[in-house]
């Protein structure tokens, strides 16, 4: 990787790291975890009855890590590549400097990537140690594959996310809202109505990923064949691919 | 004396609005100082140059390249921005430092280079302050740090003198001339005219898009025919000197004050008349305390020329 | 007498009254809303519903017994207030109308701007707020009451308000109640930041995280989670008070003054962030 990209990169990361706006997404992040912590506090009081861990981890996987937390830390994040330094009034800077505009975009997309991950999977671990280690800890174990299966599906489903708006944010003026569009509107009506255009969905493929009790009671679970985890992950990386390298083709190009 | 920017029937607009019309100009070491009203294009011609922007027709050239989107071209351009603000968090000494990293210098050099533009600015005692808290005149003060950190063969500072005090505004003239003079080719921008006239006799004089003028100040003035100069002149004599000048040709109009003791007159012919003055004083033992010409400045061309479009 | 007090400017000439002055400013930014084709186009997008409930109540009249499952009673209305809570329309507009209102002026200094002119800072609140709530109407009171006229205009009858004589108070007072939620709502987090992307940002996790968190406590099982804590679940049990429905509706009371307290900490919010605002900017 260039020196470039990697020092575009680790500035974007630092400006974000310590950011209110950082502070507030952690929030967002860290709410799976207070409710795995209620759930465990209920169980443990014997208020509520116990699902299994692994079945309670699944809902909250399925049910508000991946389909609410995942997009929208990467809509936050990925539809600012363009807009954080439009608005901050630093574009100027960064445009009438020897680095390559590809490097530009490059870094502060893998700083965003960063940064994403950062505050999605730590949260998302501690909430499956917190669900499934109240059932014993050779549970952890076993289910051990279940969080990688989760993991996989909820970091590629990320990359994908984050391509989709970062070519958003390089295009659109509000890409906020064709963020909210996709996710909240075409991504949930596509994923009820029969026929090809769930695969016009990042959901679609992250649901392929990950194991099927995830989706027990959920329309989206009775709903249409799965693709196969390869063409799942291939599907994935695609999108996140090619909509990261639109973004990059267009701000190379596009007047600020 | 090369060209180092060049623009050669550049045209730009920006839907049904035209920002630059037809300009033909280049720019050589030294500094040149762009004129103009709002609106005058001048933003637009700083972008173009710079590389922010691209010409919707013809061609800009900087150093013999397109700017736009070109590294090779911003690795020696330095730019002053008049509105661009800085992130929220950062202070001024790693602001300066992460854009000399960008550059290409390793971090011990982006790091000296930083100090040292930092300390050039007057910002040494703050340098470790986040750049939320600097008033107008520091954030000025460190966009200049930042354009000329890199030592850049070509600076383009828009509107550099927004928000300075008196003392600000002095150093950043003085910084100017001394680019200049060190051969660096430098485009400045501004509103401030008789600021402008301290820092450089080269002047383009541009409203609504259009050129009007561009060259030498003096070399300007006398080329606008339609308005003679006026020259006023303090002296004790003024009846004898407005009797002695009106034998001669040339003289548009005359007047004199024995109250003020002084002559004015208009002519189309200034450096004449100047000469004849000094015959007056060295032949015919005339005295002649003061002679100036209000017109001779950025302000009366660009008045006259703004008042014949 | 501090700074902040506007009392020792002196104006001169007669002050109009509170309204003109929040009008001037709303018209001002309702015109410019206006002008976008982007805010017409979701705005015909939220129409959308309103022409189904119309084909709906068409059918049911023209074709009571192919369609006898049709009926036309006061939940119709309910309900369709109700789905443009739900189905995203009140949400897209409150953010595409509110969440740069107030952030966008701190960001640009039009704030202190404004402040600088003979209005308070209650002027500014409700000139911002009434191109929100406007807006918001046009989606929900408006269509609800022509759907309303076009029942009226095909029914035969006065069945309908016979039974549900309070219908149009119902309509109105739902839709307003709405409306004026979300706008506080949506105008409070605007004035927490200086970015319009990232308010918007925070009222779409506040108010479409609600109910996806509500969702996967039902379904854990944790204990049955009140509506009141999801903003949008919080509306549509609320909308059971309005229409005099309240055994059908999971806490409707609860719900209502939880609405009531999130829109008094809106008004807090706004009160503090303008007063610090003005003395930061």
């Amino acid at each position: 990787m260039s020196s470039r990209v990697s020092l575009v990169a680790l500035w974007s990361f630092s400006q974000l790291l310590f950011s209110p706006r950082t502070l507030g997404m952690a929030i967002l992040a860290t709410t799976p975890v207070l409710i795995a912590l209620v759930y465990r506090a209920t169980v443990a009081l014997e208020i509520a009855a116990e699902s299994s861990g692994p079945a309670a981890f699944s809902v909250l996987s399925a049910a508000v890590s991946l389909p609410f937390v995942a997009p929208m830390l990467a809509l936050f994040y990925a539809s600012g590549v363009v807009t954080d330094d439009a608005e901050a009034g630093t574009l100027h800077y960064f445009l009438t400097r020897p680095v390559a505009r590809r490097d530009l975009l490059f870094g502060r997309m893998l700083g965003n990537l960063t940064i994403v991950a950062c505050l999605f999977l730590p949260p998302f671990v501690l909430c499956y140690y917190l669900t499934i280690a109240g059932s014993g800890w050779q549970e952890l174990g076993s289910h051990f594959p279940t969080l990688v299966r989760h993991i996989l599906a909820a970091s590629l489903g990320i990359f994908a996310y984050s391509g989709l708006f970062s070519l958003a944010g390089t295009v659109l003026k509000r890409p906020l809202l064709f963020g909210l569009f996709f996710v909240f509107g075409w991504q949930a009506a596509a994923s009820i109505v029969p026929g090809a255009v769930r695969y016009l969905t990042v959901t679609h493929y992250m649901h392929s990923l990950m194991p099927h009790e995830s989706f027990q009671g959920t329309l989206a679970g009775l709903i249409g064949p799965r693709s196969s985890t390869p063409a799942a992950i291939l599907a994935l990386l695609a999108i996140g691919a090619f909509t990261h390298a639109i973004a990059v083709w267009v701000f190379a190009n596009k007047e600020i | 004396m090369s060209a180092v920017i060049e623009l050669s029937g550049v045209s730009r607009w920006y839907g049904s609005v035209v920002g630059l019309s037809r300009v033909d100009l280049t720019f050589a070491r030294g500094v040149t100082a762009l004129l103009g009203p709002n609106g005058a294009g001048k933003s637009t011609l700083l972008k173009l140059v710079t590389g922010l922007l691209r010409p919707s027709s013809g061609k800009v050239s900087v150093l013999g390249a397109s700017p736009f989107a070109n590294p090779d071209v911003h690795r020696k351009l330095g730019l002053v921005p008049e509105e661009e603000e800085f992130q929220a968090r950062v202070n001024a000494l790693d602001w300066v430092e992460y854009l000399l990293r960008l550059h290409g210098f390793d971090e011990p050099a982006a790091r000296e280079r930083a100090h040292k533009a930092i300390h050039d600015v007057g910002l040494e005692s703050v340098s470790r302050r986040r750049v939320m808290t600097f008033s107008r005149g520091m954030k000025q003060r460190l966009r200049i740090a930042q354009a000329m950190a890199h030592d850049p063969e070509i600076l383009v500072l828009d509107e550099p003198l927004t928000g300075l005090d008196p003392v600000g505004r002095r150093d950043v003239i003085e910084w100017i001339r001394d680019w200049g003079a060190r051969g660096k080719s430098v485009l400045v921008s501004s509103h401030i005219l008789h600021e402008v006239e301290l820092m450089t006799r080269e002047v383009v004089l541009m409203t609504a898009g259009k050129v009007m003028a561009s060259g030498n100040i003096h070399e300007i003035r006398r080329l606008i025919d339609a308005h003679p100069h006026h020259i006023l002149i303090s002296t004790p004599e003024p009846r004898r000197l407005a009797a002695h000048l009106l034998e001669q040709d040339g003289l548009h109009s005359i007047s004199f004050s024995e109250a003020l003791a002084q002559v004015k007159l208009e002519t189309r012919e200034p450096d004449r008349f100047y000469e004849l003055l000094a015959n007056y004083v060295l032949h015919l033992d005339g005295i002649i305390h003061e002679v100036s010409s209000p017109d001779d400045n950025l302000e009366a061309v660009f008045r006259y020329l703004v008042e014949t479009r | 007498m501090p700074l902040h007090d506007l009392s020792y400017q002196r104006f001169e000439g007669a002050r109009t009254s509170r309204l003109a002055r929040s009008l001037a400013m709303a018209r001002s930014s309702g015109s410019l809303l206006l002008r976008r084709r982007s805010f017409l186009l979701l705005l015909a997008v939220s129409w959308i519903s309103v022409i189904l409930r119309g084909a709906q109540i068409f059918v049911a009249h023209s074709f009571p017994d192919a369609f006898p499952f049709l009926t036309i009673d006061a939940r119709l209305w309910q309900e369709f207030v109700s789905q443009q809570v739900l189905y995203l329309p009140v949400i897209l507009i409150a953010l595409y109308t509110g969440a740069g209102a107030i952030s966008a002026d701190l960001a640009s200094g039009a704030f202190v701007v404004y402040l600088s002119k003979p209005i308070s800072r209650s002027d500014y609140v409700i000139g911002k707020a009434l191109p929100v709530v406007t807006a918001l109407l046009a989606v929900t009171l408006a269509p609800a009451l022509i759907l309303l006229l076009v029942h009226l205009f095909l029914a035969e009858d006065l069945v309908l308000f016979q039974s549900a004589p309070l219908l149009p108070l119902s309509v109105i007072g739902y839709s307003v109640w709405t409306c004026s939620y979300f706008t506080l709502a949506v105008l409070a987090i605007s004035s927490l930041s200086r970015s319009s992307r990232v308010a918007g940002a925070g009222f779409v996790a506040l108010s479409l995280g609600g109910p996806i968190f509500l969702k996967a406590i039902s379904r854990l099982p944790i204990f049955d989670p009140p509506a009141f804590l999801s903003m949008i679940d919080a509306t549509v049990d609320s909308g059971h008070l309005f229409f005099g429905d309240v055994s059908a509706g999971r806490t409707p009371f609860r719900s209502f003054v939880a609405m009531a307290v999130l829109m008094a900490v809106s008004v807090a919010v706004l009160r503090f962030r303008l007063r610090s605002a003005e003395v930061s900017s």
